[in-house]
């Protein structure tokens, strides 16, 4: 459809002018020259040539893209540990390392054996549970002591004090998680970037 | 044809054509876009093509319930902002011949010689200038607006999600805009039978 575009140039205009002599007349005038204005100017757009990228755009985006391809699928975390470069080569290392060690496998047992005798395996097994027990009763020790000084401050901001001093170091943080958001977001809006021209 | 949002599943799957089709289906747009915001129309290829390569790196993360071409405005307003952030804007000028900056700038894309008589041609080419003299002249949010508004049909709320204003920001932006190229076009001689008849 071809509008003369000088119609809807002078269509826009005039309503553009109609506009703001009704602005503080006539609420109802106002919005009509608003709506024939806003019409005439999207006829007027209509006009306007498509501005497209040179030909061959979208195959130079692919070569771009191009070594990413495929497009990562969903894999788990172990998926991707199995799939990654440096757990094949920690495998292949492994192996390798395992298969040249079997080579002296048997002069190694001959000389633990005479190294270690049964008596020094099972005395190293007892200490190895006595060790293990007693860090076990520390660690239960230690958490004792978490649980009670835990139940104390329970009890203590418990107070209504406690509770608005509690209260307003939440709000703090909230205010300044919610500051700083904004400030990261606006980083990205047209008043951080200096004007065209 | 398949849907943006199939072509958006398959090229997830790995499939390159799906993704090639997208870039086809959005090129105009997003270099639409782009190349009114930065005024260089050989930077705006590159910016361009830098925000569907992240459109593609961060392709899981579109929501599938949201237009695609918002998503994608949205990739390219960010390219864009970033890129007149790193630089001082670098413009050129509409008036430019297309010999002037090697590309055939801005006013040479617009100069459409597809019409049917010279005259009107002429006159066609001479008011497309204008009007993109003048929307160049416009603060960048004005113009951003006004581009996704009036030239790619972009609704108000999908300008908001765009550019993260409030509706009536974004209202009042475009109200002004619009003002603002009345204004600029009137005094460029536009919208009198003198011009008319200058040009014809």
């Amino acid at each position: 459809m071809h509008t003369d575009p000088h119609d809807s140039l002078t269509r826009w205009l005039a309503a553009e002018r109609d506009d703001r002599a009704d602005s503080e007349a006539d609420p109802m005038a106002e919005r009509l020259a608003e709506e024939i204005a806003e019409a005439a100017l999207l006829e007027l757009f209509e006009l306007l040539p498509p501005l497209s990228p040179p030909a061959g755009f979208a195959d130079r985006v692919m070569m771009r893209v191009e070594g990413t391809f495929p497009a990562p699928a969903p894999v788990s975390w172990l998926g991707r540990l199995v799939c990654s470069l440096g757990f094949r080569v920690a495998v292949a290392s492994g192996v390798a390392a395992s298969t040249v060690a079997l080579l002296w496998l048997p002069e190694l047992l001959l000389v633990l054996g005479r190294l270690v005798t049964l008596g020094d395996v099972v005395g190293l097994g007892t200490a190895s549970v006595v060790d293990l027990g007693r860090w076990l009763t520390l660690a239960a020790r230690i958490g004792e002591w978490f649980f009670t000084v835990g139940g104390a401050l329970a009890v203590s901001l418990m107070s209504p004090a406690a509770v608005k001093v509690t209260a307003a170091c939440l709000a703090i943080s909230g205010i300044s998680f919610v500051a700083l958001r904004d400030l990261m977001t606006r980083d990205r809006s047209w008043s951080h970037v200096d004007p065209v021209q | 044809m398949k849907t943006d949002a199939e072509l958006v599943a398959s090229a997830l799957t790995g499939s390159q054509d799906a993704f090639r089709e997208l870039v086809v289906r959005f090129e105009r747009p997003v270099y639409s876009l782009i190349v009114r915001m930065v005024q260089d129309s050989a930077m705006a290829e590159d910016l361009a093509q830098e925000a569907f390569v992240k459109a593609y790196r961060s392709l899981r993360s579109y929501d599938a319930s949201r237009k695609l071409s918002s998503w994608l405005f949205k990739i390219a307003h960010n390219t864009a902002i970033d890129h007149l952030r790193r630089s001082s804007p670098d413009t050129v000028s509409l008036d430019a011949s297309p010999d002037e900056d090697g590309r055939g700038g801005l006013a040479a894309v617009l100069a459409d010689g597809s019409v049917e008589n010279p005259a009107a041609a002429a006159e066609r080419r001479d008011m497309a200038r204008a009007l993109e003299r003048a929307i160049s002249r416009l603060r960048p949010e004005y113009r951003e607006s006004v581009v996704l508004f009036y030239i790619e049909g972009a609704s108000y709320q999908e300008i908001c999600d765009v550019t993260k204003l409030p509706l009536g920001t974004v209202k009042t932006n475009l109200h002004r805009a619009r003002k603002e190229l009345a204004q600029e076009m009137t005094a460029q001689g536009w919208g009198t039978e003198t011009r008319r008849s200058d040009g014809s």
